[in-house]
């Protein structure tokens, strides 16, 4: 009789099975809504062949249904480091995101991303018998903060703040330090050696229009040769690809001229449209070359596959030719050809030094600043990591 | 020598034209088997990815090229679109340049039909939509919304295969083959890098040591690069095909130029010396 | 119809190659025939897959929020004032919305993929330890069986024993610190060396002295390996295109496509000839 007791009562209480290690469910931090997650720490008695399934039920009332079913060595917690964290036990324990149920068809809608409160329940069985229960519920819902991104967001502030604290002090105090590009003497040299040869110096914008870094970089520099231009006497010829560019440009040089305090030496067709066509626009500008034979041949802004066609033609007339683009591929056709070259973001470094505008020195600082902070975490994270620590690595990861 | 290299610079170019046309019409009549083909890790990692993804695994294919670049990325996609066929795997083709919508399509459904793939069931073209990144964004939320309909104008929520993917974080796999931008960066930045989701893809030569960061730093899985990384998936897939073809004419180019650069070269340094007194 | 699309296909293609001996009418008719057929093609596809599908469909449909569509719709409509000067003004708020989106959207994912992922994944550790864990060894022992297996399972290397010595070479390389460690380790170094010596080249607040300038010189030599290697990179991509388009000429000059590729090479020299001869005439009767 106690012996019978004794089997019934140990039936019942694996029956009501004990409840899973540290179980919870909450709704998926940093995400748009829509998820709950049940994590729990382990099975009484170790987790060893052990699978668990997963079932959702309205917390109002209603049918279980099974949404997931796996083994225990599958849905680690290290999986989803942005839940969860870095820490080491991740490893052994597991968590399943569930979809938060919606309201039936007919009843009244939730707002994106919510969820009705959803009742989630874990089952462990071991060689079929159930092992462990628990349940939790949990509604979803968007989240405005994803802690997951803190790091990208103290980046952008970072360089957003120091670009606006560097452009505010480079407008007290334009007197900026920009070192000296190698190119931009050799700007002054072709301008010098233009003058002496009584030969046209040809300017180019580049294909792409006023809305393109680049483009607005090399009027910049065209403003500045202009003026060399002017009170050496030269003429610089600037055959353009867009009609917007034509007009600044031709504005530009205007400026140019009478900074010089050469007004009456501009001549507004100096600037010329000639078309939207790419390789027409070479054919032009190649023709231009060998009839006119300059001493000097600019190519600053962005190049597409006309960048050797041109650089080849006026290095054919023995023009000395110097070159500035940001555009990658056309870089090594340029380096090929020309005499000077300026390379990505030097070619915006000339416009700051040329121009000295408190704008482009203040952004060129800020680039700098950002590119001393990339230098500091290559130099830090490369000896953190040498001493086997993770930590640092996790700062600069973004977590799934 | 001087005189001869002094012609050699001064040779008019239409001859080098001519020369290099030559190399590479040559070979497609006469087989040259070169040698020297093997699969190089980039590629081995995508074809391992694609091999060990369970059966039945839902992948994007993204054709972001146009016919432009067709010789170089068309055998790419016809290889991979192969090789997820033969692996039973779910595939929905789009592409997010509109001047290849076309070509896609022709693609897909050549590569599908080869395998008995049927449509609607086993794989799904979505076609082109406007907006370059905001198309991601849009996938990202809802699929069925950003593409209501597939490229032949059927709803897609009512093709069966769609019923089960609305994300894009649901692809098990997405493979952007990409003659620029947008292609395989926008797909890092506003997909992968976002929602989390595996991101493979191949490229045009132009854009290999552009890409290469990205599989360096882990942001995608391998990366099939130009014609050559098709012959080497061709080859892994042990199917060959346009690209295997064309490898003989690209390495008798390939020979062609750099014996030009050496030349061009050696004419340059032996010219240099009395060029300031001519 | 077959026929048609090969002339009309290796027709423009020798119009286009027609500039590499010069400029020329085939060449300009090819041109300007691409942009006109690109254009118009966009512009079919933006009206089904844009208007029709995105606007249309919905505000004819059964959806409650269907005119929410309306908005989107209203603030693109606004880029339009451009073409009326007086109201041209508006299209700046279009403009705003587009440049604002654009700008939310691309910086933080720039500064994701661009800055933070890539400084994480470049600050590694310059030599990696062997993984000594249990794990390790027993996925490089399961490697080698594997390995084993497919030498014994083949008569001669083929493509199957490469890929199973490729992947426990791999496993190995984790475990101990084996050849494929320290190339690994040395391209970690490079790569270090490089970006570091690279950001110092464009370093413009300060004098390029002492240091600085040592590690900026070692930055340019990066630079020009990295634009030597585009370079020829171009170069290929060039030739497989070339090659892609010698193969479909190859194919369109058969029999089946009425011999396109011939007849139209033929009849295309023959009228630059007469075109040269006509212009020779020409020049010199100027001369004269």
């Amino acid at each position: 009789m106690i012996r019978a007791v004794a089997i019934v009562l140990l039936t019942a209480a694996a029956a009501s099975a004990q409840g899973l290690e540290g179980f919870e469910v909450f709704d998926r931090p940093g995400d748009a809504g829509g998820t709950v997650i049940a994590a729990w720490k382990g099975v009484p008695g170790g987790d060893a062949g052990v699978e668990y399934v997963v079932s959702v039920a309205p917390a109002a009332g209603g049918e279980w249904a099974e949404v997931a079913r796996f083994a225990s060595t599958l849905h680690r917690k290290v999986e989803a480091p942005a839940v969860f964290g870095y820490a080491e036990s991740n490893e052994r324990e597991n968590y399943c995101p569930v979809d938060g149920l919606l309201p039936a068809k007919g009843a009244p809608g939730l707002a994106k991303g919510h969820s009705l409160e959803t009742r989630v329940r874990v089952e462990a069985f071991r060689g079929g018998v159930r092992v462990a229960l628990s349940e939790g519920s949990a509604s979803a819902r968007p989240n405005w903060w994803a802690p997951q991104k803190a790091n990208v967001l103290v980046f952008a502030l970072l360089f957003g703040a120091g670009t606006f604290w560097l452009i505010a002090r480079a407008r007290r105090n334009p007197d900026v330090f920009v070192r000296r590009i190698p190119g931009l003497d050799a700007m002054e040299e072709a301008i010098g050696r233009a003058t002496e040869m009584g030969r046209p110096i040809v300017y180019l914008n580049g294909l792409n229009g006023m809305d393109s870094i680049s483009t607005i970089a090399s009027v910049s520099i065209l403003g500045q040769v202009s003026r060399r231009v002017a009170s050496y006497d030269s003429q610089v010829l600037v055959p353009c690809y867009d009609p917007v560019v034509l007009s600044v440009s031709q504005e530009v040089l205007r400026e140019g001229y009478t900074a010089a305090g050469r007004p009456d030496k501009f001549r507004e067709h100096d600037a010329w449209f000639i078309t939207q066509e790419q390789f027409s626009y070479v054919a032009a500008v190649d023709g231009l070359m060998l009839r006119e034979r300059p001493a000097a041949c600019f190519y600053m802004g962005y190049y597409y596959a006309e960048s050797l066609l041109l650089a080849e033609t006026g290095g054919s007339t023995g023009a000395i030719q110097i070159a500035g683009t940001d555009s990658v591929t056309q870089l090594p056709f340029f380096i090929a050809t020309c005499d000077y070259t300026l390379i990505g973001e030097e070619l915006y470094a000339a416009s700051a030094y040329l121009s000295r505008e408190p704008l482009q020195l203040g952004s060129l600082r800020s680039q700098d600043f950002g590119k001393i902070v990339i230098v500091a975490v290559l130099v830090l994270g490369g000896l953190v990591a040498m001493t086997g620590a993770v930590w640092f690595k996790h700062l600069f990861t973004v977590a799934s | 020598m001087e005189p001869f290299f002094r012609k050699l610079l001064a040779m008019d170019r239409r001859w080098i034209f001519l020369c290099l046309g030559v190399a590479v019409i040559f070979p497609t009549f006469f087989k040259l088997n070169l040698p020297g083909l093997k699969a190089s890790p980039n590629v081995q990692a995508v074809y391992d990815l694609v091999e060990n993804m369970p059966e039945g695994s839902k992948v994007l294919v993204s054709f972001d090229f146009d016919p432009a670049s067709k010789p170089e990325l068309a055998p790419q996609a016809t290889a991979v679109l192969r090789h997820l066929f033969r692996k039973k795997h779910k595939v929905v083709a789009m592409g997010l340049w509109v001047t290849g919508v076309t070509m896609a399509k022709d693609i897909v459904s050549r590569t599908a039909a080869e395998a008995n793939a049927k449509y609607g069931e086993d794989y799904v073209y979505l076609g082109w939509k406007p907006g370059n990144f905001a198309v991601i964004e849009n996938m990202a939320a809802d699929i069925h919304n950003c593409f209501p309909k597939d490229n032949d104008g059927k709803e897609t929520a009512s093709l069966p295969m769609m019923k089960g993917i609305r994300k894009l974080s649901e692809f098990d796999l997405v493979v952007s083959l990409a003659a620029g931008s947008p292609g395989i960066d926008t797909w890092i930045a506003y997909g992968s890098d976002k929602y989390h989701f595996k991101m493979t893809g191949g490229t045009t030569a132009v854009n290999v040591a552009s890409m290469a960061q990205y599989v360096q730093a882990g942001q995608m899985t391998g990366l099939i690069g130009a014609m050559r990384g098709a012959a080497e998936y061709e080859m892994l897939i042990n199917q060959k095909g346009d690209a295997a073809a064309g490898m003989d004419a690209i390495s008798l180019g390939h020979y062609l130029i750099v014996a030009l650069v050496v030349l061009g070269n050696v004419a340059y340094f032996v010219t240099r010396g009395s060029k300031g007194g001519a | 119809m077959e026929i048609v699309g090969a002339w009309i296909a290796v027709g423009l293609t020798l119009f286009m190659f027609s500039f590499l001996y010069k400029d020329n009418p085939f060449y300009k008719v090819g041109e300007n025939l691409y942009v006109g057929i690109t254009i118009g093609y966009f512009v079919i596809q933006l009206w089904y897959k844009t208007w029709i599908d995105k606007v249309w469909d919905v505000l004819t449909g059964q959806a409650h929020d269907r005119f929410v569509i309306l908005i989107p719709v209203l603030i693109g409509a606004l880029l339009l004032t451009r073409f009326v000067p007086k109201i041209a003004w508006m299209s700046r708020w279009a403009f705003a919305f587009v440049i604002g989106y654009g700008a939310g959207l691309a910086i933080p994912a720039t500064l994701t993929t661009s800055v933070v992922i890539q400084a994480q994944a470049t600050a590694k550790p310059l030599v990696t330890m062997p993984d000594r864990s249990p794990g390790a060894a027993k996925a490089t022992e399961n490697a080698k069986a594997a390995y084993d297996k497919a030498k014994e399972g083949a008569a001669k290397e083929d493509e199957k024993i490469r890929a199973a010595r490729y992947r426990y070479e791999q496993s190995r390389s984790v475990s101990e610190y084996t050849f494929l460690t320290a190339y690994r380790d040395f391209t970690t170094i490079v790569i270090f060396v490089g970006v570091f010596c690279v950001l110092f080249y464009f370093f413009f607040s300060i004098e390029h002295r002492g240091p600085v300038r040592a590690f900026s010189r070692v930055g340019i030599l990066f630079l020009m390996i990295y634009f030597g290697a585009s370079y020829g990179n171009t170069v290929m991509g060039r030739l497989s295109l070339l090659y892609g388009r010698v193969l479909d000429l190859k194919d369109y000059s058969r029999q089946m496509y009425g011999f396109a590729t011939p007849v139209i090479l033929v009849l295309m020299i023959a009228v630059l000839a007469a075109l040269h001869v006509k212009n020779k005439g020409k020049d010199e009767g100027h001369a004269a």
